[in-house]
Order: structure tokens, then C-alpha cells, then sequence
């Protein structure tokens, strides 16, 4: 075995494994007994062949078929628990790798997400570590099981002949070998066939989220090319994996003929020579059959470690992925509002295409900063900097003075608030959308938030209140009542800055006006960055940040700019802000 | 349709290669019975009860080259399955894909996208199950049936007695279905969820990350797991129990045949020979049984997929989700076709009456909307934020499935929206278009074969120009999941130039104020219509396009409140002057 990938097995099976050891420990015995089970049997048959031959009493043949019968109920119940205990191990294992898989995933920066379907994320952090299933919960047994019986069986063939038993010993010594070098030749096409399956149901999921876009534009016939395309590609990748899962499979088929043409062979000469019982030949025929099991078990156990190895690469391939964003120190952010610098800040999301070019201001704490520009020049950039999902490239970022690079990405996104323009909704109640399924934000607290937005009414109305269950793409809820829940979510969280991009676009002037009495709580004790769309938003700002191209245009006071006839704000306010803020 | 016709239907789309791979794993099964009587025979030429005069050594030699030319032949067999199964998950792939995009119910489709995509994994595997299991099914029939006749002869009442406990055991299996059937449901059911949550916060990451949820967000999906890991071991627990039962029959008949056969052995007329093949063939005859238990098993699993397959489009015939095709594996893809423009597809008037659509289990949804839009018009739906104006439109477009109305296309009845409210005919944007991860030109022409010249027309009519002009590698930028490395704008600005490169003679826009500023909507406005004579049916309640309308329909809790030209509107109705006057409080502050 590949050294490196020995320890990374061993670090696996310590994580997830040793947790449960005491199960693990039951589900070893109950293996050891199907062992001992299995190397009872030919014992019991040749005893009754050579017994019966030599013309024994009835009774103790029908003894012997009796213990058989017991040996096989005995087996039935080691093996549905053994199964079941199994299945259990290795599902709390999973779910734990999934977990863990998810959390890492979740922490990643932006620029990991953006390149990959949620089709693919379901695939890769769950279909993967299903492949990794059966290596958690039944590989180390079964090969130790397997390993076990192959000694036993080995073993009684020694007490009968130590030539055959030394034969068949070397001869399986060099089967394993010969199984485990040709273990590595199918891994690529395994993790080439799984790449191709997440491909391919990323690229299905895609398509059926903008399945409204795809029909009433006569993309169908398109839509059902790029599937063809999908499949084709897998279908290619699959006959690969196949083939080679078969050049594993044929090895293991023709080394068993061969095992039997030994046994046989040793079985004519020694029988002739009067060495051996015809019991005899039966009984070592009978293990030597017995041995194709351990075998074969393990050459499946070491096909689905390869599936397993694939899986791995590849969830490995996840984990090597670091988040761009390195923390150098922990340092604290003071309560209360806080106040914003950028800092000769300069960020491009691809070489040489800067979005941000020598970005400075500063904003007081407690102050509002509408930031204005047209679409594409870094307005939404400066907000996502801000909350640090990503760090500039040069320059730095400052909340009340601390360089956010040298505090925690957990402790900087709690100080800051965000409304983004569309609400994501996940599948569970209006209480888990609120708190993202923290149950212990008191319901009292919840209840306060609701009120200061105006919208215990709506809660009140709802069938369950708070635990009415909500759905992830918001049916039942307004566009209105969707946004205010955003709002809510951040006033539960309560930080120092909030960032609001303007989501109101969309809303009728009804609902305008009921989001602007929220936007003013939101507002109070706080510091705050809009991204305009509307005048009455404006008006309320302090100070006024025109973007373009990624540089600062003009900066300064609300009221200084709107009176200064040569401002660009001034301009703005004159030809209609809705001209050119899309 | 039923599940099994369905089958029959799957396994008629590869005779050939379906029947040669029962060829192949027919043989590799019945390879089993040779070795076997050559097993029985070496055992009886070495302790001279034989009746055929062989040499055990011939007979080794025999035993050993049979088993070595099966596997080689074996190469051959998985060669042809691959070629045959996987086209066939291929084929319901397609099928299920096909019908979606034909459905009634596409916006259902587009709310559950991350379950259905589980549809598409494991409700199809598990329907093409027993395409495979019927594989094995044949040459495990044959070989029992003989192994079954071959005991028989050599003594039958061993035989019986050998065999009884497997029948028993297919008996018992029957009794046990619909609990089969409840866990198995229950196992689909909570991966589905959990699934599907893995996508939701991968979406929403946004989200998660505004709110530091991450931990708890993990924790959600571990509890969602461990019902699914409960649900699981319910379902592989009664499935493994019978596993086991089939492979412990071995263990159980070798100790019957022990006890009937101790007798016959002592005298020597139950051969040693007779005991190795017994040992052989009654755990033959029991898998053949067991086979037929698994093929049982493996179709009330398929059974339970195909009905939720099914149920994925309510509106299609079932018998069209194992309809044979194509599917283009070679990757030499189909052409695709412009649809053609002819006189049936020019819009001179189009008239909706009383169209009704209610959502499930909810009072909201549009009741009755009457309208008619002649050619050439512009038309505007308005009204406050729930007031049924997407919901009317996607009706009209059969986007969602309506309950009751008519509409006429020039004086026709339009029998199904959803084929008919397409290019040339007519085309949408919606107000949070989806766009795939490919690049901005495949987006916006999906699968059309238009010259440069109209590519660039759609996106000067698109007001996109600039934008193209600044991203990255232009046209060819890859524009990511669901659009996400286009800002909000400028993916509505490219599902517009989508539109509008199909020149359809009905544009249907959903409220474009988040893409357009009012400057660049007017332009668009007049450029769309100098080109030539288009038909616009516009969601909005911005000033500037109500003053641009030739007919205007409020909408109020789904029902028509008034309708009319904006001037008469303003003096008649007061839901107008509400929105109106919203728009011009906003209008009066333009001097602060």
C-alpha cells in the first residue's frame, strides 16, 4: 500500500471509527463468530463422510447433520447483526464525514463557490463520501475477518497434509500480492467516472431550476443536446471503469481454477498414496472452495477500497482547498457602531482585471453611507470586502481601526449585517429561516425583532406562528415579507455595521414605503452602507460615495455635494437618479 | 402504465445487446452445473464408484480449462452490458428530462430542482434495477432448473427435503412486500431531504455566511442525516436478513441432506461423488430461488420509484418516459432546427378570458383575468406586490398549470400554452431569470445558429453592449452557476438579449427595473419596436412604461381591479392612484 495513503486510511478510520469503538468491538466479535462458524463446517462433513463410509451408527450421523442445522441458524442471527451493526457504523461515520465535509466547504471563500453548481456540491459532499461508506464501516473488519478465516482454513489444511498447506499458503500469499498490485490501475477510472456523474447531475439540477427560462425561450431542444453531451461523456467513462473492474475480477476468477487444479492434484496423489480419507480429499477440497469467499471478499473489499480511494482524492481534493482568507490574529472588535476605513484598498476577482483601484474613505461610526454607480463598478465588491468574504489585494480593510485580516472571519462577519438584494429561504419554519436554526435565540427575543419591524401581525396570522414551516423558494411569502425577514435576520444578530443592498427595485411603492420605516431601525446606533436605488434612500444617507470603474468619483457630505451646483451628485439628482443607478 | 410494462418497454430498447448479455451471464451461470458433475465424477473415478471410466486427471484438466475460458468469455459479457445498461438510465434520463421541459407543472419543477435531481439519480438507477436483476434472473433459472432435475434424478426425496427451505423462504417474501414497500419509501423520502438541504445551503451560502451560520446550518444537515441513516438501516435490515437467509441456506439443507442422507451413504448407494454434487447444486437451487426473491425485492423498489418518476410530471403519459430514442452517445449531437416563421405563427390578436389559476392548498393565485392584446400593442400589468401579475403571466405561458380560461390566438383556441407560448411565437424574461454555467453566448442563443451580425443585434436591443464589451473575455466569459459571476443587472440585461434574438411576436417582460434604468429601458423600448412591429406584454409599475402603455390592467388579489389607458385609470381607480401617487411622493423628494 501507498504509504501516503495508508496514514490518510488510518486517519480516517481514527476520526470517525474509534468514536464508536465499543460498537466496532461487538461487530468484531460477531464477525469472529461467523468466522468460527464457517471453519466448523467442512469439519462436521468430513467427519460424517469417513463416518458413514466406515458404516458409524445412524444416530451419530444424524447428530452431526443436526449441529450443521444449528450451525446454520447460529450463522443467519451473527449475520443480520453483524450486518445491521454494520450498516449502523458506518452510517454515523458518514454522516459525520458529511458533516464535517459540508462545514469546511460552507467556510470556503467565495471564489469556490461561485465556480460550482449546488448539483455538484450535492454530489461531491454527499454521493463521495457514500463511496466511502462501506470502507468506514465493514473494510477493516471484513479484511481482518477475511484475513482471520484464510488463516484458520490454511491451518487445517497444514494438520492434514504440510506440503498442500504450505502450497496453498504460498499460493495465496502471492494471489493477495498479485490482487493488491493491480489495486492502483482502476482508481483513475473509478474518480474519472465519478467526475463525470457529478458533472452530469449538476449540469441536470442547473437546468431544472431554469427549466421557466429554458421553455419559453425554445431552449429545449439545446437543453436536451447538452445531456446527450453529459451522458455521452460518462457513458465513456463508465465502459473504462468497467473494464478494469473486470481485469480485477477475471485475476481473482483465474487464480481460484488454479487453486482448485493444486488441491485436486495433491488430492489424486495422496489418496493413491493412501495418505488421505476420500473424507480427507472432501474435507480440503471443501476449504480450498472455502478459500474463493476470503478471497473474493477481499478482492471486493479492495474494489470498493478503490471506489473508496477515488472518494477520497477526491473529498481530499475539497479539503486541500483552503479558504483564501488567513487568519494572522485574533483580534477583538469593540461594540457598538463601528466605524468603516478603506484603506488604499485594491482587489480584482482575475488577474489583471482590477474591479477596485486605490479605493480610500473613511466613515465615522454611527454615520450612513449611500454608495452610488452604475452596475459593474465595485459598488457590490466594497460590500463583500466589508464583510470579508473576500481580502483585497492590496490595501486593507478597517473596523474601528482593526485590520480585519487580524481579527477572526467569524468575529468580523458577527459585527457586521447584510442584506442582500435577493433572500435566500431555506426548507424549514419561519423561527429556523430567522435564526438559521439557532434554538437558542429565545423566542421572546424573536418576538421583540418582529414587533420593532411591524410585523408581528404577519407572524400572528401565520397557521403556527413562529414554527409555521416555510419553503426554500418562498412560496407563500411576498417579495415584501421576504425582505423584512432578511431584516430581521440581521437585527437579531444585532451588529455594529450594516450593509444594505437596496433590494426595493422590485417592490410596489406600497411595500416601499412599509421597508422604509425598517431601514430606519435598522439604521439607529449603527453604521451603515446603502447601496442606493431609490432618492428616498438617499435623502436619508450622511455621506454620499460615487463609484466608477472601480475608483472613486467624488466623496464627501450628503448636503455639501447636493448644494455644490458642479457635483457629480448634484448632477445626478438633476437628470434622475434612476437613470443612472441600474 | 405500470412499472412492469414499463420494464418490458426498457428491455425492448437493446434486444440485441439485452438478449446477448443474457447469453453471456447465462453461460457464465450455467458454467457452474459442468463443473459441478466434473466435480461429482472426479470424486467418484477417485473412490471407484464411477460410472463413466474417466481419469481423474483428464477430469482436473477438464474443470480447470472450463473455469478459465469462462472468465475470458466474461470480458466480452461485461463489454456488451455496459453498452447496454447504462443507455438504458440514459434513455429515463432523457425521457424524464423531455417531459419535464413539456410539463404543465415546470414551475413546481424549478421550486423542488434539487429533489427532482434525485429523481434523476436514484429513482432512475432503481427502476433500471431490474433491467439488470432479469439479466441474472435467466441463468440462475436455467441453472437451478437443472441442478433441481439433476438431484432429483440422483435421489429425490434428498431433493425435495434440500430444496423445501427456499421455497419457504420466497413464500415468507411475499408477506413481508408492503413493509418493504413502507421503509423503502421512507429510506427515499429522508435522503431526498437530506439531499436536497445540501444543495439549499450551497445556494444560499450568501446567506449563511451574512448570518455566521455555518455551524448550525452543518448541524440542520446532521440531523437530517441521521433520519436518513435511521430510515436506512430500517430498510437494509429486512433487506439483509433475507440476503443472509439465502446464503445460511446453504448451511441449513447440507444439514438436512446430512440427516436423510446418513442411511444411504452407510450403504453406499448415496456416493461421495452424490454428497459434493448436492453440496454444489442445493445452494444453486436456493440462489435461483433467492434470485427471484431479489428480482421481487428490486421491483417494489422500482415500483416505488417509478410512480414518484411518474408523479414528477403529472401531466405526461407515463408511457413516454420508456418511449425509445436516440440519445446521441458517440456525442455526434442533433442538428438543431429554427423554428420556422410562417403565417400561423403572426400574432394579429391575442384573447384571454377568465384565466384561473389557484396554487395548491392556498387562497392566492388569479381568478378569471380577462384581456386583448392586439398587435402591435403595449401592454402593461401592474399592481402591488402579491397581486397575481408573474402568476398571470406564467399562466398565460403555461409555465404553471391554469385550472380554467380560454385563450385565442388570432380567433383560435390554444389547446396547450406551453407548446404554443414559444420562439417565434413568443418569449420571456423573467424577473429572476436563470442562466446556466456555460458561456454568455451559449447563454444567450441556447442552441440557435444565428450569425454574429444578429448576435450583436440582440445585444445592442439588450442595452448589454457595454457590459460585453467590459467582462472579461466578452462573449466567451463563463458566466458560472446560475449566472453568479454576472452582477443582478447584467443577467437580466442577458436573458433579455436571449428574448430578443428570437425575435418572438409576443415579448413578455417581467418587471426589468432592477436591469434598466428608465433612460435605457426607453431606449430599449424604441428599439425593439423601430425594428419592427413587436407585441409587448410588460410587467411594471414604473411611471415611465405606464405612460408608454397603450392599455394597462390593474391586478388586486388576483382579480382584474380595473383596466384601461393610464389617464383614465388615474381618474377611475383608486388602486391605480395608489400606486401612482407611491411613485410620486418618491418624484417630490428629487429636491432634497
Amino acid at each position: 500500500m501507498h504509504a501516503v495513503e495508508t496514514r490518510r486510511y488510518r486517519a480516517l478510520i481514527a476520526e470517525y471509527l474509534i468514536p464508536q469503538w465499543r460498537r466496532v468491538a461487538l461487530l468484531a466479535l460477531f464477525l469472529l463468530a461467523g468466522v468460527g462458524l464457517n471453519l466448523l463446517h467442512p469439519q462436521i462433513v468430513r467427519h460424517f463422510i469417513d463416518a458413514a463410509r466406515a458404516g458409524a451408527a445412524v444416530r451419530n450421523l444424524v447428530i452431526a447433520g443436526c449441529i450443521l442445522l444449528a450451525a446454520g441458524v447460529a450463522g443467519q442471527i451473527v449475520q443480520v447483526v453483524g450486518s445491521y451493526l454494520a450498516e449502523d457504523v458506518g452510517w454515523v461515520a458518514t454522516n459525520r464525514l458529511r458533516s464535517d465535509l459540508a462545514l469546511h466547504c460552507l467556510r470556503l471563500d467565495l471564489r469556490f463557490h461561485n465556480d460550482r453548481t449546488p448539483g455538484e456540491m450535492i454530489e461531491r459532499v454527499d454521493g463521495d463520501v457514500t463511496a466511502l461508506s462501506n470502507f468506514l464501516s465493514q473494510f477493516t473488519l471484513q479484511i481482518v475477518g477475511s484475513a482471520l478465516f484464510l488463516v484458520g482454513a490454511l491451518t487445517m489444511v497444514w494438520i492434514e497434509d504440510w506440503q498442500l498447506g504450505l502450497t496453498l499458503t504460498a499460493f495465496s500469499g502471492s494471489a493477495i500480492a498479485l490482487l493488491i498490485r493491480l489495486r492502483h490501475i482502476a482508481v483513475p477510472a473509478f474518480e474519472a467516472e465519478r467526475e463525470a456523474f457529478a458533472e452530469q447531475f449538476g449540469v441536470i439540477e442547473e437546468r431544472l431550476a431554469g427549466v421557466e427560462d429554458i421553455r419559453t425561450n425554445g431552449g429545449d431542444g439545446y437543453t436536451m443536446n447538452r445531456l446527450y453531451a453529459v451522458m455521452g461523456d460518462a457513458f465513456t467513462k463508465v465502459r473504462r471503469s468497467a473494464m478494469f473492474g473486470h481485469v480485477l475480477y477475471g485475476t481473482a476468477d483465474a487464480l481460484f481454477a488454479l487453486s482448485y487444479a493444486i488441491v485436486f492434484g495433491f488430492g489424486i496423489v495422496r489418496y493413491r498414496e493412501g495418505a488421505f480419507t476420500i473424507g480427507a480429499v472432501y474435507l480440503v477440497f471443501h476449504y480450498t472452495s472455502m478459500l474463493q469467499a476470503p478471497l473474493q471478499q477481499l478482492t471486493r473489499q479492495l474494489q470498493d477500497l478503490q471506489n473508496a480511494t477515488a472518494g477520497i482524492v477526491r473529498i481530499d481534493e475539497l479539503y486541500g482547498t483552503k479558504s483564501a482568507l488567513v487568519e494572522r490574529a485574533a483580534k477583538h472588535i469593540p461594540t457598538g457602531a463601528l466605524a468603516v476605513e478603506f484603506d488604499h484598498v485594491s482587489f480584482r476577482y482575475v488577474e489583471d482585471e482590477p474591479v477596485l483601484r486605490d479605493v480610500a474613505f473613511r466613515l465615522p461610526r454611527g454615520r450612513t453611507l449611500g454608495l452610488l454607480g452604475r452596475t459593474g463598478s465595485g459598488k457590490t465588491t466594497i460590500t463583500r470586502l466589508l464583510f470579508r468574504l473576500y481580502d483585497p489585494d492590496e490595501g486593507s480593510v478597517l473596523l474601528s481601526g482593526v485590520d480585519l485580516r487580524d481579527a477572526s472571519v467569524e468575529v468580523a462577519r458577527h459585527r457586521v449585517g447584510m442584506v442582500t438584494q435577493d433572500v435566500q429561504l431555506f426548507n424549514g419554519t419561519v423561527r429556523d429561516n430567522l435564526t438559521l436554526f439557532d434554538d437558542a435565540v429565545p423566542t421572546e427575543r424573536i418576538e421583540e425583532v418582529l414587533s420593532d419591524l411591524d410585523m408581528m401581525d404577519w407572524a400572528n396570522g401565520l397557521s403556527d406562528g413562529l414554527d409555521t414551516p416555510l419553503d426554500a423558494t418562498g412560496a407563500g411569502l411576498s417579495a415584501g415579507e421576504a425582505q423584512l425577514l432578511a431584516f430581521a435576520r440581521v437585527f437579531l444578530k444585532d451588529p455594529g455595521v450594516v450593509i444594505l443592498d437596496e433590494p426595493s427595485s422590485r417592490l410596489d411603492p406600497a411595500t416601499e414605503r412599509q421597508m422604509d420605516n425598517a431601514v430606519s431601525r435598522l439604521l439607529a446606533g449603527r453604521t451603515g452602507i446603502i447601496i442606493a436605488h431609490r432618492l428616498s434612500t438617499v435623502r436619508r444617507v450622511d455621506n454620499i460615495l460615487i463609484l466608477e470603474s472601480g475608483r472613486i468619483a467624488e466623496e464627501g457630505e450628503r448636503e455639501r455635494l447636493a448644494a455644490d451646483p458642479d457635483s457629480r451628485f448634484a448632477q445626478l439628482l438633476r437628470t434622475g437618479l434612476e437613470d443612472e443607478l441600474a | 402504465m405500470t412499472m412492469w410494462h414499463a420494464l418490458w418497454r426498457l428491455m425492448r430498447y437493446r434486444p440485441w445487446l439485452y438478449v446477448l448479455s443474457i447469453l453471456f451471464w447465462g453461460i457464465d451461470d450455467v458454467v457452474p452445473i459442468v463443473t459441478g458433475l466434473l466435480g461429482r465424477a472426479f470424486f467418484d473415478a477417485l473412490t471407484g464408484d464411477a460410472v463413466v471410466g474417466w481419469d481423474p486427471w483428464t477430469l482436473l484438466a477438464l474443470f480447470v480449462m472450463i473455469r478459465l475460458a469462462n472468465t475470458a468469455m466474461l470480458t466480452g459479457g461485461i463489454a456488451v452490458w455496459v453498452r447496454c445498461w447504462w443507455p438504458i438510465e440514459c434513455l429515463l434520463r432523457k425521457n424524464l428530462m423531455r417531459a419535464i421541459l413539456d410539463t404543465r407543472h415546470a414551475r413546481h419543477v424549478a421550486d423542488q430542482s434539487g429533489e427532482i435531481t434525485n429523481r434523476f439519480r436514484g429513482d432512475v438507477g432503481s427502476v433500471a434495477l431490474p433491467y439488470e436483476n432479469w439479466v441474472d434472473l435467466w441463468g440462475n433459472l436455467i441453472h437451478s432448473g437443472f441442478a433441481l432435475v439433476v438431484l432429483l434424478r440422483t435421489d429425490w426425496l434428498i431433493a425435495l427435503i434440500a430444496v423445501a427451505p427456499g421455497l419457504v423462504i420466497v413464500g415468507a417474501l411475499q408477506f413481508i412486500h408492503p413493509l418493504f414497500q413502507k421503509f423503502r419509501a421512507l429510506n427515499r423520502e429522508t435522503t431526498e431531504k437530506a439531499t436536497a438541504f445540501v444543495g439549499e445551503m450551497f445556494r444560499n451560502v450568501l446567506a449563511v455566511k451574512s448570518g455566521t451560520g455555518e455551524p448550525r446550518i452543518v448541524q440542520r444537515y446532521r440531523a437530517l442525516n441521521d433520519e436518513r441513516r435511521k430510515a436506512t438501516l430500517k430498510d437494509q435490515v429486512i433487506g439483509s436478513s433475507f440476503q443472509a437467509l439465502q446464503w445460511n441456506l446453504v448451511h441449513l439443507t447440507t444439514g438436512l441432506v446430512l440427516i436423510v442422507s446418513a442411511t444411504k451413504m452407510r450403504s453406499g448407494e448415496f456416493t461421495v461423488g452424490d454428497f459434493a454434487l448436492f453440496m454444489a447444486f442445493v445452494p444453486t437451487v436456493g440462489r435461483g430461488l433467492g434470485m427471484i426473491g431479489t428480482v421481487a425485492t428490486g421491483h417494489i423498489r422500482a415500483g416505488v420509484s417509478w410512480k414518484r418518476m411518474v408523479e414528477t410530471v403529472p401531466d405526461a403519459d407515463p408511457a413516454s418516459l420508456v418511449a425509445h430514442g436516440p440519445l446521441y452517445l458517440d456525442g455526434a449531437l442533433p442538428a438543431l432546427s429554427m423554428p420556422p416563421r410562417t403565417d400561423a405563427t403572426r400574432l394579429d390578436e391575442l384573447s384571454i378570458s377568465g384565466l384561473t389559476y389557484r396554487y395548491p392548498d392556498s387562497e392566492n393565485g388569479i381568478h378569471g383575468v380577462t384581456l386583448r392584446i392586439p398587435r402591435g400593442s403595449f401592454t402593461v400589468v401592474t399592481g402591488r406586490i402579491g397581486s397575481g401579475k408573474t402568476t398571470f403571466v406564467q399562466t398565460l405561458l403555461g409555465v404553471l398549470p391554469r385550472d380554467s380560461g380560454d385563450v385565442l390566438w388570432n380567433g383560435e383556441v390554444i389547446r396547450d400554452f406551453a407548446s404554443h407560448f414559444v420562439p417565434p411565437r413568443a418569449a420571456y424574461t423573467p424577473q429572476t431569470p436563470g442562466l446556466f454555467s456555460e458561456s454568455l453566448r451559449d447563454n444567450i442563443l441556447m442552441g440557435r445558429q444565428d450569425s454574429v451580425a444578429d448576435l450583436e443585434r440582440a445585444i445592442r436591443l439588450g442595452v448589454m453592449e457595454t457590459d460585453v464589451e467590459e467582462l472579461d473575455d466578452g462573449l466567451d466569459t463563463l458566466v458560472g452557476s446560475r449566472g453568479v459571476k454576472l452582477s443582478g443587472g447584467q443577467v437580466q440585461r442577458a436573458a433579455a438579449a436571449r428574448m430578443l434574438i428570437r425575435q418572438p411576436e409576443l415579448l413578455v417582460f417581467d418587471d426589468l427595473s432592477s436591469a434598466l434604468d428608465v433612460d435605457t429601458e426607453q431606449t430599449m423600448w424604441e428599439r425593439v419596436f423601430e425594428s419592427r412591429a413587436a407585441t409587448c406584454l410588460v410587467i411594471s409599475h414604473r411611471r415611465a412604461v405606464l405612460r408608454r402603455a397603450d392599455h394597462i390592467l390593474v391586478l388586486k388579489d388576483g382579480c382584474v381591479e380595473a383596466e384601461g389607458t393610464l389617464d383614465a385609470l388615474l381618474e377611475s381607480c383608486e388602486e391605480m392612484q395608489r400606486l401612482w401617487r407611491g411613485e410620486l411622493a418618491q418624484a417630490d423628494e428629487t429636491t432634497p
